[in-house]
């Protein structure tokens, strides 16, 4: 979809810095997520990585204009919060494993 | 019917005060990661639960994750004590326990009654 | 006016974002980086959210946007109890100034009993 609405004035401004914020706040999570000395700290980084996306996605539908984005950021909040429970389950299982 | 106007009210105001804990503690994280070094004083707390229902724990539970220096952490199996893990609380365990008792647990044992 | 309103929140809930990303960079154990993942991450939703409802021109759009803001708000809790307890239950290293209350050995050796480890082998590989 073609982006028609270029948003200026103040309000321009205020979308520019929040996605300023926004991209750095991703890069430090991919840090994170990259590096992380143990599989708990990659999974708290994943978890943040995916709830700046829906916050990226909302932040866009006001960018665009186009209100279908706000379902898809309620999407991938569902989708996020599976992948979490099962990375915490898969952390727990996979110790108890390597003690037995 | 009076009982459950009355315990919806309750919720309301636990909603609003919630927001405004979310806020604060919010704040208080934002200091403790701008702060150069060594401002966290970490520590493991257990609390004793005088909220018996699964509703009410699971609702103590999720709002201490979200207000002011704590983070749940576990149940115990009989379900009468909770492991909270928090950030600032440095030598003294009773101060975060008071905080807990007369706060969120108090605000939710007025919504589910028991 | 309700543009500089909404601005106003936009920033905020941008800046609270950041905190989220530099918490979980510089915090020094998996429990800190949890906090600030947790808080400051579901606050700034909640800010940008309420200013796509200031925003908004139908009923529905603001309906939207609060869907959202509520997922967001019963899900993050949940999900940072989850990652927390297990990484409490595999012995992650915490920071090496965390105190503890003595109570909470027991808790270790409940998460022992949940796998079904018998708890005298535990104590010699944990």
């Amino acid at each position: 979809m073609i982006i028609e609405s270029v948003v200026t004035g103040v309000f321009g401004t205020a979308l520019q810095i929040t996605v300023a914020c926004l991209i750095v706040s991703l890069l430090a999570a991919a840090y994170r997520l990259l590096v992380g000395p143990t599989l708990a700290d990659r999974v708290v980084a994943l978890d943040l990585v995916s709830m700046l996306l829906v916050v990226f996605l909302v932040v866009f539908k006001l960018v665009s204009g186009v209100n279908a984005y706000i379902y898809v950021a309620i999407g991938l909040a569902l989708i996020s919060f599976l992948a979490t429970v099962a990375f915490a389950h898969y952390i727990e299982r996979a110790r108890g494993e390597m003690d037995e | 019917m009076i009982t459950f106007l009355k315990r919806c009210m309750w919720f309301v105001v636990l909603f609003v005060l919630f927001c405004w804990d979310l806020v604060v503690s919010s704040v208080l994280v934002a200091a403790t990661v701008i702060a150069p070094t060594g401002r966290s004083k970490p520590r493991l707390v257990t609390i004793p639960l005088q909220v018996k229902s699964d509703a009410g724990i699971t609702m103590v539970a999720n709002f201490i994750s979200l207000t002011p220096g704590t983070l749940s952490v576990d149940v115990s199996p009989d379900r009468s004590t909770l492991l909270v893990h928090s950030l600032l609380a440095g030598e003294s365990s009773e101060e975060t326990r008071r905080e807990v008792r007369e706060g969120i647990e108090a605000r939710v044992l007025r919504v589910t009654g028991t | 006016m309700s543009e500089w309103i909404a601005s106003a929140f936009l920033v905020a809930g941008g800046l609270f974002c950041l905190v989220a990303g530099l918490g979980v960079l510089r915090l020094n154990d998996v429990f800190s980086r949890m906090h600030a993942a947790t808080k400051a991450g579901t606050l700034g939703l909640a800010l940008i959210c309420v200013a796509v409802m200031i925003m908004a021109t139908d009923w529905l759009h603001v309906l939207e946007a609060l869907f959202v803001f509520l997922f967001m708000i019963a899900s993050a809790p949940v999900g940072a109890h989850l990652i927390g307890r297990a990484a409490f239950r595999i012995n992650q290293p915490m920071a090496p100034n965390t105190r503890e209350d003595p109570d909470a050995e027991k808790f270790r050796r409940y998460g022992r009993e949940d796998r079904g480890i018998p708890p005298e082998a535990a104590e010699e590989t944990l």
